[in-house]
């Protein structure tokens, strides 16, 4: 090194600040909730759609062979490399992925507004402020009124005007308190911490990896996995029938879970790890009720019922 | 599929330096630094099986961090940075010097190409040779060279960085 660069050296290491704040375990998570939940989503949806299509197919005519949605060869092949490598969250198969920059092209000084996503469903509020462009925290609070799950304050407001990539703040309802808190669902940064992605409720939809059929979450304990297909027991047609992958324990009882209010994809998932068979019907709900769509608005049996281990639980799915 | 436990402590233990990094990358706006940061490390999380077993994990980061801002460079940040009124120079004690310093600094950043900007914080922020530079950037040492004679010579003819560099008057 000459002088100059020598100079350089000592005046750089003066000069450059120490950072303002430091970077959480969190927001470098919450970044990628979005792409996590939907490398689960295909696969699931891609199962749906099989499902479906192969029963209706069946049932009205056996003549006419195999006509599977388009979407779903895709979606297996994307997803069956993708789950062979090594990464512990697969990066997007699907063209509707994020980028990790949604940041409008039109850069800075652009200013964008905030979208309101109070009263939606946390992962779907996730997904909405991120691909608005904007970074998300995630805080959650007890709330009798609020069903758990659920966006109940956001900061800034709706409507507030900020540059591209700025942090919105989340208060998600925690439940009642007798409720699973949703706060253990963002890991404080403990070396402690168990690496689940901030954002994502422990009885939601866990971090699957596309092409692998969704495992029950590791709190569930349980070590096998037996998928089950659920039977239609409705009488109305079910718009999708979940297999529940789910390990189903041979015995006992478990108290139906307040599924109310979550995603129907959250719920599902939190009624199958719960040893619960799934049928998601979806049906408005009645007019006093204004819930987004795809927003579970009713269960049956209630939240709090005990039922055997492998019962069918039916959830009203807002279209 | 359980996560190795330590992608957290990783983070505490790494996001000050990379953000600092990150300030020089991005001209000294720490706004984009940490964009630029989360996106980093957000790659590192997705790999985090595979750099947990590195031998450098904190190399690989800052790796891709360099990559991620060299390959953004068009997109994002290398328009013209607006600022607000600059303070006041001419002040007398040792804190505002270094704020004027500071603000040179930006200043004379901005001028650089962000490839100019890498080899800068590579080899004179990070200490790194000019191999390991040329190693991180994906290009020749003699790119490496190059570039740094070009980006010293820039950073000469800036108002209030060339004293410092050569008067050395930093506080």
């Amino acid at each position: 090194m000459n002088a100059d660069e020598q100079r350089l050296a000592d005046l750089l290491k003066q000069v450059v600040p120490d950072p303002p704040r430091q970077l959480t375990y969190e927001e470098i998570t919450v970044l990628n909730v979005e792409r996590t939940v939907k490398s689960w989503l295909v696969p699931t949806l891609a199962a749906a759609s099989v499902l479906i299509i192969g029963g209706a197919v069946g049932a009205v005519a056996a003549t006419r062979s195999g006509h599977p949605a388009p979407s779903a060869p895709a979606a297996y092949q994307g997803t069956s490399r993708a789950g062979g490598s090594a990464s512990p969250v697969p990066r997007p198969t699907s063209p509707g992925c994020p980028t990790p920059e949604p940041v409008p092209a039109s850069g800075r000084g652009a200013s964008l507004t905030v979208p309101n996503v109070t009263g939606q469903a946390q992962v779907s509020a996730v997904a909405t402020l991120s691909r608005a462009g904007l970074k998300v925290v995630i805080n959650s609070r007890a709330s009798r009124a609020i069903p758990q799950g659920i966006a109940m304050l956001q900061s800034p407001a709706a409507g507030a005007h900020v540059a591209p990539g700025a942090t919105v703040t989340l208060t998600i309802s925690a439940g009642s308190g007798a409720a699973k808190p949703v706060a253990s669902a963002v890991p404080t940064p403990s070396p402690s911490a168990t690496c689940l992605p901030a954002g994502i409720a422990p009885g939601g939809p866990s971090p699957v990896p596309t092409g692998a059929v969704p495992t029950p979450s590791p709190s569930s304990g349980v070590p096998t996995a037996v998928p089950t297909v659920a039977a239609p027991t409705a009488t109305s047609t079910p718009v999708a029938i979940s297999a529940a992958p789910s390990a189903v324990p041979t015995q006992g009882k478990v108290s139906v879970p307040n599924l109310v209010g979550q995603s129907s994809l959250a719920a599902t998932q939190t009624a199958q790890v719960a040893g619960l068979v799934v049928v998601v019907q979806s049906q408005s709900a009645p007019a006093a009720q204004h819930e987004p769509a795809g927003v579970v608005w009713g269960q049956e049996p209630a939240a709090g019922t005990a039922v055997p281990v492998g019962a069918t639980i039916t959830l009203y799915r807002q279209p | 599929m359980p996560e190795p436990p330590d992608f957290a402590d990783f983070v505490r233990r790494q996001s000050s330096a990379m953000l600092r990094a990150a300030w020089l990358l991005t001209g000294g706006d720490w706004a984009l630094a940490e964009d630029l940061v989360q996106t980093a490390l957000g790659e590192v999380w997705r790999r985090w099986d595979r750099v947990s077993a590195m031998e450098s994990a904190e190399g690989y980061a800052h790796k891709v961090m360099v990559n991620t801002f060299l390959r953004w460079r068009g997109r994002r940040w290398t328009g013209e940075i607006a600022s607000a009124a600059l303070p006041e120079s001419a002040a007398d004690s040792g804190a505002f010097r270094q704020v004027d310093t500071r603000e040179s600094l930006r200043r004379a950043l901005r001028e650089l190409t962000a490839k100019q900007r890498a080899v800068i914080m590579l080899r004179y922020f990070e200490d790194r040779t000019e191999t390991d530079t040329a190693q991180i950037m994906g290009c020749s040492v003699g790119t490496v060279k190059s570039q740094a004679a070009k980006a010293l010579a820039r950073l000469r003819h800036v108002p209030g960085l060339m004293d410092v560099l050569q008067g050395g008057t930093a506080a």
